[in-house]
């Protein structure tokens, strides 16, 4: 259970994949204070309340060209609400 | 920057937008006759967004490599004697019951998405509603073939679609949905797309991909990914549905109160399926169902999603607290009902291992030798003896849910409940006050209920004795002890096989 009710958590489960390796490595780099979790065949990150995955953190930790729809076809579950998704970025929050 | 190319909000408002027109041939209520009845007031239907901006190109794009991917692992599965590599026999009766209550319900969906397609007239949510629709037909196809390598060589798998009409377990997944897709349109979405997809999904899908990735099941764990990489859109399509109906009106706020009141329960109850199956039939667990419960719903539902509903006046279901209490003992009262009434399912049961009860014993503290080791503890013995116990008799059902009433009162793990309600001079009986609740809010569509036991009792099922209903069950040595079943004794002819080979 969420310890601190005040900061709401938000997150993404993944496919367990390099891609989605990368795709963690970047939300870390965005946010340090981002926790990862691994059950069989997933990989979990959770942030504080907003969490963006950004195409050049992606593409720097993969080494190659990524495009932000890309993403479907990591993604398993996630919690909170896209709140944007665009060329640039991809955006998890909760909006009140 | 100047650019040509659009990018990809652009190129959603161009591709979909522009979707829908003034029809003049006919007056827009005729089109459109259903969005009205249930009282829910929508002033812009461009107000509706999908943060996915899945356009036609895209969506068939996505789709095609996800597909790709998943056969290109099928095929390597067969290949490679796939069915020889998971940890243990009995763990493909958590596939049974997946193939047999689920992958029916993939297909009901995706005619009840079709339908939305079809008759909201706004561009956005239809667009959405056709996408899911058709990835529900994908879901649907892609288990029948991920669990079709099964049927080779076990029981069990080989008559999904009859069991699905006829089988009294099965009638709890299968009510569930045909009670969503005979409402309107608007509870329709809140019932699948938010009260299941959104709220609940989690709880069916990440137990049984990650119990497949740990129990050595390739295919099933491939599926898994595969669909649950479209379940993120459907969440995002329930949660957008609900906050649209929020924002368009405040009229509609209670009327979306009560849905989501409704079909959490609803949706919750068709999870203790998978409750027991979590907890009882995985032979390498990964996570209790009581942890599960705690991470995807309580941890991301309690403390994330109803205090951003909070802004709308929306409030946690009604009976959340009901199903907090229960998750101590909720997986092992639906397993034993299981285990006592498998004489006529077609998947088998079994009592658990000695160290299985010891992970049982850690992961329920509080209740689980308290209650219910013992029981099993008692049922082995029986066993040992050439007594192995079955519940003589058939069940009285829940009116709602159609569960077996063996749930018991909030936080007592032993103490029955049956509640009575009386509807044009008859009684009807439901498990828990979130079932009666939905009874007496709509008697006239619960009475309606096809109870398995009922029918049976009024001839409707082959006949009054059990090998009479099996047969019309088109059982084949599918029910039963694991310890008794074709499934074991062929699992120890494969492996001797293959060892006399090594």
């Amino acid at each position: 259970m969420t310890q601190d009710s005040q900061r709401r958590l938000v997150g993404a489960d993944l496919q367990e994949s390099e891609e989605a390796e990368a795709i963690v490595a970047a939300i870390s780099a965005k946010h340090p204070e981002a926790v990862v979790r691994r059950s069989p065949g997933l990989v979990r990150v959770e942030v504080p309340e907003r969490l963006e995955v950004r195409r050049d953190l992606v593409e720097r930790f993969l080494n190659r060209n990524w495009d932000t729809q890309d993403f479907n076809l990591s993604i398993v579950s996630f919690f909170g609400e896209i709140e944007d998704w665009d060329e640039d970025h991809i955006v998890i929050g909760w909006s009140h | 920057m100047a650019t040509s190319k659009m990018g990809l909000k652009e190129t959603y408002r161009a591709m979909i937008r522009g979707l829908e027109w003034t029809p003049t041939y006919q007056p827009p209520e005729a089109i459109y006759p259903y969005h009205t009845f249930e009282g829910i007031k929508i002033h812009n239907w461009d107000d509706w967004e999908d943060p996915f901006r899945i356009t036609v190109e895209s969506y068939w794009k996505y789709q095609a490599e996800k597909d790709r991917r998943f056969y290109a692992i099928l095929d390597g599965f067969i290949q490679s004697q796939g069915h020889l590599n998971i940890s243990d026999a009995r763990y493909l009766n958590a596939l049974k019951l997946f193939l047999q209550g689920v992958t029916p319900l993939e297909y009901m969906a995706h005619r009840g998405f079709s339908q939305i397609a079809r008759f909201l007239p706004g561009a956005a949510p239809a667009f959405a509603a056709l996408a899911q629709s058709m990835d529900e037909l994908r879901h649907a196809q892609t288990q029948l073939h991920a669990i079709s390598p099964y049927n080779r060589y076990y029981s069990g798998f080989h008559s999904m679609r009859r069991w699905h009409d006829r089988v009294w377990y099965l009638s709890v997944p299968k009510s569930f949905f045909d009670d969503a897709v005979s409402s309107g349109p608007f509870e329709f979405l809140t019932a699948i797309s938010f009260g299941f997809e959104y709220l609940l999904t989690n709880l069916l899908f990440v137990p049984f991909m990650s119990g497949a990735s740990f129990n050595g099941d390739l295919t099933t764990m491939t599926f898994g990914f595969s669909a649950q990489s479209d379940e993120s859109r459907h969440m995002t399509l329930g949660l957008e549905a609900v906050k649209f109906m929020l924002e368009q009106d405040e009229d509609n706020v209670p009327i979306v109160q009560q849905w989501i009141d409704k079909w959490f329960w609803r949706a919750y109850r068709v999870t203790a399926l998978v409750a027991a199956m979590m907890d009882y039939m995985l032979p390498r667990r990964f996570m209790s169902w009581k942890e599960a419960f705690e991470l995807y719903f309580e941890e991301q539902m309690m403390n994330g999603l109803f205090p951003d509903l909070k802004y709308y006046g929306i409030n946690p279901p009604r009976h959340v607290a009901q199903a907090i209490a229960e998750k101590d003992y909720l997986s092992h009262q639906v397993y034993w009902v299981l285990y006592s009434f498998t004489y006529a399912a077609m998947f088998h049961t079994w009592v658990p291992e000695p160290q299985e009860l010891d992970w049982l014993s850690q992961k329920y503290p509080g209740t689980f030798d308290r209650y219910f080791r013992p029981l099993f503890e008692r049922a082995r013995e029986a066993q040992a003896q050439g007594h192995r116990h079955y519940f003589a008799g058939l069940p009285q059902l829940c009116q709602v849910c159609q569960i077996p009433m063996a749930f018991t009162y909030p936080g007592e793990p032993i103490r029955h409940q049956q509640r009575a309600s009386v509807y044009q001079g008859e009684t009807y009986w439901t498990c828990s006050e979130g079932c009666q609740w939905i009874f007496e809010r709509e008697p006239e569509k619960y009475i309606q209920a096809w109870l398995p036991v009922h029918e049976i009792f009024k001839g409707n099922c082959g006949g009054a004795s059990v090998p009479e209903v099996l047969a019309w069950y088109g059982d084949q040595g599918d029910s039963g002890d694991y310890l008794d079943s074709q499934d074991r004794k062929h699992w120890i002819a494969w492996h001797e096989q293959v060892n006399q080979l090594v």
